[in-house]
């Protein structure tokens, strides 16, 4: 299996568009302040399901990994013990919602492909907590809370990118 | 009103379906986990791993412990614990807020502090 390159400079442009706008939103969302210390948006997903939806699922990969990679950079949290929780939580969200995307996505909608991954996101995080940092079993305590927020954050941004694909030019990017 | 306005969003069956299962699971387990977990009267506080000390919960006191960033304060009161001080940059620690049931815990992973509770009948008889 072979990583497609981008076919054309355009759409070379518009993967780069996407990622810088993830930056963006990325770097905006670290500054704003948390109503709830263990929940995020995840603003950031919107470009990858975006790239998802446009594209494919490599794609939203190269988006996602460009993001995570760059985002951290910036937010200086590369090489620190948050870096390996962002990268984790990143792939995790973008695999299942590619299969999601492939496979479920008759019964749903982009709604739940975002809630799916969304879900994923967090729990890899909770996963990736317990085997690196906090090997109890008590750490699982978290996942109520997590399943609760994932679908709120979840939601929030599958509505926010139906409606910027159904309304927005950004369809006619797919060419 | 309501009513159209849930219409227009752009969900499908499936999402609904996705969308009230995982609320049923999430509010249920939520449930289950606060009524089976009894509160508990032991804090553990660890270090990078390590025990540092345990404090109990029936005595209201104050404890500062070094992490690799520096003091984390850590405070008893009326049979919760909380952290009260962090030298961490996004004091998730500090907004966890306070604890009191056996298995809870509050982590900051920068100043590499756990604080966890337990008790006599704890969590220890939980198996995942």
């Amino acid at each position: 299996m072979s990583i497609p390159m981008p076919t054309s400079n355009r759409k070379l442009v518009r993967l780069a568009l996407l990622v810088s706008v993830g930056l963006i939103l990325y770097i905006f969302e670290a500054h704003i302040p948390q109503p709830l210390p263990w929940v995020r948006i995840g603003l950031a997903n919107l470009v990858t399901l975006l790239a998802l939806i446009l594209w494919g699922f490599w794609e939203a990969m190269a988006v996602l990994l460009l993001r995570v990679l760059l985002g951290s950079v910036f937010t200086g949290t590369i090489l620190s013990p948050i870096f390996p929780f962002a990268l984790a939580g990143g792939l995790a969200g973008v695999l299942i919602m590619g299969l999601a995307w492939s496979y479920l996505c008759p019964p749903l909608s982009v709604v739940g492909v975002s809630i799916l991954g969304a879900l994923a996101h967090n729990v890899s995080q909770l996963i990736l907590a317990y085997g690196l940092y906090i090997r109890r079993n008590e750490l699982f305590l978290l996942l109520p809370p997590i399943v609760l927020s994932s679908l709120l954050t979840g939601c929030v941004i599958g509505l926010i990118v139906a409606l910027v694909t159904d309304r927005g030019a950004i369809r006619s990017w797919q060419t | 009103m309501a009513g159209r306005w849930i219409k227009r969003l752009p969900l499908s069956r499936g999402d609904k379906v996705l969308i009230v299962l995982l609320l049923l699971l999430g509010v249920v387990s939520l449930f289950l986990v606060r009524s089976i977990v009894p509160s508990g009267d032991v804090a553990v506080v660890e270090v990078d791993g390590r025990l540092c000390c345990r404090l109990d919960l029936s005595v209201d006191a104050q404890r500062a412990v070094r992490g690799p960033l520096g003091e984390t304060v850590v405070e008893v009161r009326g049979g919760r614990i909380r952290i009260a001080e962090s030298p961490c940059p996004h004091k998730i620690c500090v907004r966890t807020g306070w604890i009191g049931r056996s298995g809870r815990m509050i982590v900051c992973l920068p100043n590499r502090v756990v604080v966890r509770v337990e008790g006599e009948a704890g969590v220890d008889a939980v198996s995942w």
